[in-house]
């Protein structure tokens, strides 16, 4: 009761002090903010959301990011683009034991307390899904940043190098490729080169400076920098060490791609070089004639993003763009370039360049080449340049 | 940071490699037993490595495809809706509009195995027998013409099955399309990881786009990458 009291009398004290001050500037009182809280939620005027359709199996399919409404690099965590196949399953971290077995010295079980003992390091990266931006090589172009390229993350991941792990549990002679396994209910598994396993992966367990999201793989993740979504195995459980690639559905049959010839390639592990204007871009309106700053995003599966080239007059010419710091190797790259709209009817365009030399092609090049026919699953490890039409009325569209 | 300061990390960071060097492990979790890791590994390889004991008819598949997969992917496995199709389309993926199915697309009928027992039925993944997932595959297969009708399957038979589709797949070429600015020439580095410690240092750079496909092409993967264990 006490400190009710208090509280009371401090109140009185203050009303009578904007009482005196009233009488001489009639100013009118003010509404005291919202109390502390435990954990941070956005402001009720923040609306963005991720996209997705509702489906008959709600427990498969992506979820995808806004990145027209985000600012920097980062996505937050709860904003991250989703695919599960079989649903999120909820792990109790005191539970989830890491198994490390097969071509190695000295199989092993790994707690969570036991992983977060090793030495632990933070990488910036993005993580896209191989079929983000199947739609526009389908030439049905996504509307808007979100449906079109929302298939596409970038964090700040913290946990432990692979090889860390596999040097603990020894590797054997002929151990050349690794099987990793989840723990949803559809154990999803995929096979990675042992010569990727031992140059960036990380068995992540933060995401952003907090544990992962259920959605992200809580409590344990395989990040594997720069290539297709799918490989980044989420609600990691098990990795066998093997001699050969094990041919799971995901990778002998979805996320190939069928070329006109009839052969399909696989294991096309890569996510190539790829940008997008963000802002302007569809289904947002121009407030009329004047400044525009443009800005969108860039990254490389290979590397670093060294250029992004922009197109204001539908191709005929091209300016480089900024590119904001930290501009960091398998992680997104902001740019931007200042730009006045005459009013005029246009298009905008984006083309990047990563530190291997490899510049990002047309939809028309890469069609000549891998033709329009989908795999099982559509279209993967598309990369076009995206275009954006600007309308006499300040409207901009995707075609 | 001053010249003194950056003599001393380095030293500390030499004295910490050396540790770690010596000590080799950090000993963190706890071995694994044959039976533990028997539970938990369901992992089957195209050569049958790891396949259970058992064996499933075509006749009892059909029975059990009826009862838990019908339903979604049709009576004659021809999909439905989101559910895609099981069977048929051989002989069209060379045509402008090819039918992508277990039956024409899929390489190796260990695939089909084990993605029926890992994720099938969808809404009860995991709880097929050994005996049930050969049988339902054998039914599967049955349907796409690949197996007559008195198959019985086992871990012996499953892997010798040669798919239609088996030589359908190709090693990934790219970059092959690329933009005004140039083609780049991609690196792999490869690691040598010592057999007892955390010696892992670069070996070889690959800078040509050619080497870098014989590096992903597994045919030669295996080899160039154990040579440094040898």
């Amino acid at each position: 009761m006490k400190p009710r009291q208090i509280t009371r009398r401090a109140f009185l004290a203050s009303s009578a002090a904007v009482t005196a001050a009233s009488a001489t500037s009639a100013q009118v009182p003010r509404d005291l903010g919202a109390p502390r809280r435990g954990y941070g939620e956005r402001s009720p005027y923040e609306k963005s959301v991720r996209y997705f359709r509702d489906s008959p199996t709600p427990g498969t399919g992506a979820s995808r990011t806004p990145l027209q409404d985000l600012y920097g690099i980062i996505t937050p965590s709860a904003l991250h683009f989703e695919r599960h196949h079989a649903g999120v399953p909820q792990i109790d971290p005191r539970q989830h034991e890491l198994l490390i077995h097969g071509l190695v010295e000295r199989p092993v079980l790994l707690r969570m307390k036991d992983v977060r003992r090793f030495p632990g390091t933070s990488q910036i990266h993005f993580i896209e899904c191989a079929g983000n931006t199947g739609s526009d090589h389908a030439g049905k172009p996504g509307a808007d940043p979100q449906r079109s390229h929302g298939l596409l993350s970038c964090s700040e991941w913290t946990g432990v190098p692979l090889k860390i792990l596999l040097a603990e549990a020894g590797l054997k002679k002929k151990a050349a490729w690794l099987l990793a396994e989840g723990a949803d209910a559809s154990r999803l598994a995929r096979s990675l080169p042992l010569s990727k396993a031992l140059d960036d992966v990380l068995v992540a367990y933060g995401q952003n400076g907090e544990a992962l999201r259920p959605e992200q793989g809580y409590p344990l993740r395989l990040v594997v920098p720069g290539w297709e979504g799918n490989i980044n195995i989420k609600w990691l459980g098990r990795i066998q060490v093997t001699d050969q690639p094990y041919m799971t559905r995901d990778e002998a049959a979805s996320y190939t791609d069928l070329m006109p010839n009839g052969k399909a390639r696989w294991f096309t592990f890569v996510m190539e070089a790829k940008s997008v204007i963000t802002r302007p871009a569809g289904g947002q309106i121009l407030e009329g004639p004047g400044f525009y700053d443009i800005t969108g995003l860039a990254w490389s599966g290979r590397g670093a993003i060294r250029r992004v080239e922009v197109s204001t007059d539908e191709g005929k010419s091209w300016q480089d763009a900024g590119l904001s710091a930290p501009v960091l190797p398998k992680a997104v790259t902001r740019f931007s370039l200042p730009w006045r709209w005459d009013g005029g009817q246009t298009n905008l365009q984006s083309r990047c360049t990563d530190d291997t030399g490899y510049t990002q092609p047309t939809r028309e090049e890469l069609i000549a080449v891998r033709g329009t026919i989908p795999g099982p699953d559509g279209f993967n490890h598309y990369n076009g340049i995206k275009i954006w039409y600007v309308h006499g009325d300040g409207s901009v569209t995707h075609e | 940071m001053s010249e003194k300061a950056i003599l001393l990390a380095g030293f500390l960071t030499v004295a910490l490699g050396t540790a770690i060097a010596q000590t080799q492990r950090f000993n963190l979790g706890r071995p694994a037993t044959p039976e533990e890791i028997r539970k938990r590994d369901i992992s089957v390889a195209p050569d049958g490595t790891g396949l259970p004991s058992g064996h499933g008819s075509v006749k009892d598949g059909r029975y059990i495809y009826n009862a838990l997969c019908a339903n979604c992917h049709g009576g004659h496995g021809q999909g439905s809706g989101e559910y895609p199709p099981l069977v048929g389309g051989q002989g069209t993926l060379k045509s402008k509009q090819p039918v992508l199915t277990v039956g024409s697309y899929w390489p190796y009928a260990t695939t089909l195995w084990d993605y029926t027992r890992r994720a099938m039925p969808y809404q009860r993944p995991g709880t097929l027998s050994p005996d049930e997932t050969y049988a339902v595959t054998a039914f599967i297969l049955y349907m796409n013409r690949i197996v007559d009708q008195n198959t019985v399957l086992d871990e012996k038979s499953l892997p010798k099955i040669k798919m239609p589709n088996r030589d359908g797949f190709v090693s990934d070429p790219r970059p092959d399309v690329h933009g005004p600015n140039g083609i780049g020439s991609p690196q792999v580095v490869l690691f040598q990881l010592s057999m007892d410690g955390l010696q892992v240092t670069h070996t070889t750079v690959l800078t040509s786009i050619q080497e870098q496909k014989a590096c992903f092409e597994f045919s030669i993967l295996p080899k160039s990458l154990t040579e440094p264990f040898a």
